[in-house]
């Protein structure tokens, strides 16, 4: 009874203060934000004060009269020490780190110290996230990065942010929730399967798009041209450099086709989402192996190209593909916290 | 999530610290097997933390337990109740120390040790005890604060200054809720006996008692006087009688019997004389009766005044408690009644022939009562001597023994003969046990009464004027020892303060010595008065304080106090500080004002190596200086250089500089 009551109290505090605190970049924790409340070691604290008021009334003992008093004022200093520790302290959101499905998101925030105010023992924490503790004692900024499951391809928001501290005695737990501006895109999980030779110069009906015969970047080689910023490194011809001859690049000339195309109609035999991971996962090995890959997807082309700004090109259609979400919708997710919040609620209670 | 709530190896050393800390009060407290347990744990905890051995198995953990358990049960037969709970509490602690893995567990053990450091007031409330529970209390909450800070933080000290910072700023309000939070009574009866031994007059007294306590040194109540004091030779502290009378012995018959009787409403007879107003701060004696001047004519209410006029309290005293008493000295006029009147002339029924006769011939001899006991005085005042080791009385008739063979005795042996003889001349009497003198404290004008100033006199009952009068036998025999402290008249006897060697040896008698003593002894006072009873002072004091003590007031002077003392926390902690002012950037501000008439201080955007290349153009002889300043400035700026020498350095060419550059252009 008093549990769910305990239960339903909390939600609501949550709610409100999720309500409460906008999609900011960057904020600072003031007493509009912090909650404070004694924690269950708090509760238990006073449960024995009540034990030593009672020993000191019946033996009549005024050390023990005293002793109480003294820890019993100490109970209420720590409420304002506890506060301090959180008041004043400026979040603010960096950015999100990609990743794939099954994988921890990073986000990256950093904290400042108001003046020369000195933090200790602070906890974050995302909303189904694991934690993570900092002090701010020396230093006045520190960079903290948070970790949240992706469990979906396409974008995601961060969760909610759970600022707390027990500290310094672990009496009472201030702590604060807030909406963090910080999103990133999840790639789909890599599924391994299906063989080259099902790439290989195979592919789309419009390949004709793409120009046939020469291309740069094939296997044979044809001689030296000057070394652009921005080139593959692996191009580069070190025992002409080593000789001091400046920097070139090895050019090649692709004879065969061999440009792969990734395309959806590769494995008709696969649900869409066995698709995309199979996808995902050839782009991985190919963009390895260094060869040139292409994307067809309905209504996506991606020409066949190389480098790291392609595979992230190519990830991110996956990634988005076949959702009606642009990667800054957050409404969707909003929703999802309202229905998962009960069940975490009770999990993230279990600090002491 | 794990790893915050795992206890880092810093918070075990603090707890094992505390734990260490909390136990050591109690050696002479719980049993000492629980002492060789704590040896265990603590030691098995230390290997386990330095990886040498793992946590013991569950088997030898409920192994322990059993025996604890046992131990204590074996214990409850002989020992108190107080003493085996505090040992049960002692013993839980101990073993928890055994599986203590995560923030949890260490909780659980430290507020046990709040509790158990709540727990050794029952047994020490010396100032110096005070003072070490704050100690410990400081570390335990050290400890608390390392449990619940991050990994990454290794300052050893940190906690234990956060701590102290936190106590400091709960001291004030502790202080006022300690000074109105009311003083009710026990809310159940609990018992008291914390199994102490106390050294001090019992319900029994053969003749040789007394002079064991004249062994020891220790206080047994101290007094302090509202306005004079009763003169030196006046000073009777009575505590008992003793009316029956087995040969040997001398016990109370009224003890136990329905002869108790409060008198406390019945009017007293007494004849005019001196009242003396006093408090008296009594040790615990194990003992029901209190400590009192002559007759106490007013008491507190928790005690009773029996029909010998002592005080009796309700229950043994265990702890050390305080009272204020009005006393009247003069002679108790009572009739009293047959019974009572045989009840002060039992004797044995044979025995200490010699003696009797001699009191019936004195009888024959005398007048009246008065003339009896001054013969019988003058008896004692021929040839007896006064002594802490009298010859023991082995032969059938003590009494005979001592009045015409030996005639070397203490005040209990006096009181006992003066009795008999009394008694056998058919005169009510009786043996009163107490004290006799007091130590004066010129600090705090109180009186020290030591267990070395135990006294034994007696009483008897004169028929013609239907009173008792008090006669003590030793002042005749030893007249000093009414006029001078025990101290002086002893100091020679070789079993006086057997037991205290420090103040035998006339150590603490030395001029200085007995100077800081007295100090000592008074502030003690004044922790007893002021903070050990502060219970009993409450109302008067906040009366003095407040005028007519209501509800309002008390609330005020609750709130005014905390809430002045939480403002000034919560101001120290949340002021916004600005950014301390840089060090280099206050000495080129000094040096810039210098510079200022002749206009060469430092321009907006001047890099300080451009500024100081000018200046050591402008003033050639300081260029050395100023390329100094110039690298100086560079290291600390850019390499980061953090050496504080390196700041000093250059803020003592900044004012090297400042004292070279002329004051005025003209000069």
């Amino acid at each position: 009874m008093i549990g769910s009551i305990r239960q339903r109290l909390g939600r609501a505090v949550f709610n409100w203060s999720l309500r409460r605190s906008p999609r900011l970049k960057q904020l600072t924790l003031s007493q509009r934000r912090i909650y404070i409340m004694p924690s269950r070691a708090g509760f238990v604290f006073l449960l024995l004060l009540l034990v030593m008021l009672t020993l000191a009334i019946n033996f009549q003992n005024n050390l023990m009269f005293a002793m109480t008093f003294l820890l019993a004022s100490l109970f209420v200093i720590t409420i304002l020490h506890t506060y301090a520790n959180l008041s004043g302290l400026t979040i603010r959101f960096l950015r999100g780190h990609a990743c794939f499905v099954g994988e921890q998101a990073a986000f990256d925030l950093t904290l400042t110290a108001r003046g020369s105010r000195q933090y200790e023992s602070i906890q974050l924490r995302l909303l189904y996230g694991s934690g993570t503790a900092v002090d701010l004692l020396e230093t006045r900024q520190t960079h903290v990065t948070l970790y949240q499951t992706a469990r979906r391809r396409g974008p995601l928001l961060a969760n909610a942010l759970l600022v707390e501290t027990f500290y310094p005695l672990g009496l009472f737990r201030a702590w604060t929730w807030l909406q963090v501006d910080l999103n990133t895109l999840v790639y789909p999980r890599p599924v391994a399967g299906g063989q080259l030779t099902d790439l290989t110069g195979s592919g789309a009906g419009d390949q004709a798009q793409v120009h046939p015969g020469e291309r740069t970047g094939g296997e044979e080689f044809t001689g030296l041209e000057q070394y652009q910023s921005g080139m593959s490194l692996k191009r580069v011809a070190w025992k002409n450099y080593a000789r001091g001859q400046g920097m070139h690049a090895k050019q090649y000339v692709e004879l065969s086709d061999n440009r792969r195309w990734l395309s959806w109609q590769l494995w008709p035999e696969l649900t869409p989402e066995d698709r995309i991971s199979r996808l995902t996962w050839w782009v991985l090995q190919l963009h390895r192996s260094g060869d040139e890959y292409g994307l067809l997807l309905p209504g996506v082309e991606i020409s066949p190209d190389r480098g790291e700004a392609h595979r992230v090109r190519v990830l991110e259609a996956l990634a988005c593909f076949g959702l009606n979400t642009s990667a800054k919708d957050a409404s969707q997710y909003d929703a999802q916290y309202q229905t998962q919040y009960h069940t975490h609620y009770n999990a993230g209670e279990n600090t002491p | 999530m794990k790893p915050l709530f795992q206890l880092t190896r810093s918070s075990m050393i603090w707890l094992l610290v505390s734990i260490l800390m909390v136990m050591a009060p109690y050696i002479t407290v719980v049993p000492v097997w629980l002492f060789l347990l704590a040896l265990l744990t603590v030691g098995w905890r230390l290997m386990v933390h330095s990886g040498r051995w793992s946590f013991p198995h569950w088997s030898v953990r409920l192994g322990l337990l059993l025996l604890v358990l046992v131990g204590l049960l074996l214990e409850l037969r002989s020992g108190s109740v107080m003493v085996v709970t505090v040992g049960l509490l002692v013993g839980a602690f101990l073993l928890k120390l055994m599986e203590m893995y995560h923030r949890r567990d260490a909780l659980v053990v430290l507020y046990v040790a709040l509790l158990l450091i709540v727990c050794s007031f029952l047994f020490f409330q010396s100032i110096p005890m005070a003072l070490y529970s704050l100690l410990s209390l400081i570390v335990v909450t050290a400890c608390l604060n390392t449990v619940y800070r991050s990994q990454q933080n290794n300052d050893v000290w940190r906690p234990l200054r956060r701590s102290a910072l936190l106590y400091l700023q709960a001291l004030p309000m502790m202080l006022v809720l300690f000074l109105i939070f009311p003083r009710i009574g026990p809310l159940w009866q609990v018992d008291m006996n914390t199994g102490q031994s106390f050294t001090g007059l019992s319900d029994s007294m053969s003749p040789g008692d007394v002079s064991r306590l004249t062994r020891s040194a220790e206080i047994a109540f101290r007094a302090s006087f509202d306005e004079q004091l009763p003169p030196e030779n006046q000073r009777y502290w009575r505590g008992l009688t003793y009316d029956r009378f087995d040969g040997r012995r001398w016990t109370r018959s009224q003890v136990g019997a329905d002869r108790i009787e409060d008198v406390g409403s019945a009017p007293v007879q007494l004849l005019n004389g001196p009242d003396y107003r006093y408090q008296v701060t009594m040790e615990a004696t194990g003992q029901p009766w209190r400590y009192a001047l002559d007759v106490p004519l007013s008491y507190p209410a928790t005690m009773r005044r029996i029909s010998d006029m002592t005080l009796q309290g309700k229950n043994p005293l265990m702890q050390r408690m305080q009272y204020r008493l009005i006393s009247r000295f003069a002679p108790l006029q009572e009739s009293l009644s047959a019974i009572r009147v045989r009840d002060y002339l039992q004797l044995p029924e044979q025995g200490n022939e010699k003696a009797r006769k001699l009191a019936l011939q004195w009888l024959s001899e005398s007048a009246d009562v008065q003339d009896f006991s001054a013969k019988m005085l003058g008896y004692f005042a021929t040839d007896f001597r006064y002594t802490l080791e009298p010859p023991l009385l082995t032969q059938g008739d003590p009494v005979d023994q001592f009045l015409f063979q030996t005639r070397q005795g203490f005040c209990g042996h006096f009181a006992s003969a003066g009795v008999f003889l009394l008694r056998s001349a058919g005169i009510p009497a009786r043996v009163v046990g107490g004290y006799l003198g007091g130590e004066l404290n010129p600090l705090d004008g109180a009186l020290t009464v030591r267990q070395y100033e135990a006294h034994a006199w007696l009483e008897y009952w004169d028929s013609d004027s239907l009173s008792w009068h008090r006669l003590d036998p030793t002042a005749v025999v030893a007249p000093l020892r009414l006029e001078q402290p025990a101290a002086q008249l002893f100091g020679t006897e070789p079993s006086f303060l057997a037991d205290a060697m420090l103040m035998r040896n006339g150590f603490l008698s030395g001029a200085l010595l007995k100077q800081l003593r007295l100090r000592y002894e008074a502030i003690n006072y004044g922790w007893h008065r002021w903070v050990l009873n502060f219970h009993e002072r409450q109302s008067g004091f906040l009366q003095q304080l407040l005028g007519d003590i209501s509800v309002v007031k008390v609330i005020l002077l609750l709130l005014v106090p905390g809430g002045l003392v939480l403002l000034a926390v919560a101001g120290s902690l949340f002021i916004r500080r600005g950014p301390r002012k840089d060090p280099l950037q206050k000495a080129l501000q000094q040096l810039d004002k210098r510079l200022l008439p002749f206009g060469l201080q430092r321009r907006n955007g001047e890099t300080t190596g451009h500024f100081f290349t000018r200046l050591a153009v402008s003033y050639p002889s300081l260029s050395d200086e100023f390329a100094a300043l110039s690298q100086c400035y560079e290291q600390i700026r850019y390499a980061e250089n953090a050496n504080p020498r390196l700041q000093q350095h250059f803020r003592s060419i900044i004012t090297r500089c400042c004292a070279s550059i002329p004051q005025r252009k003209a000069a």
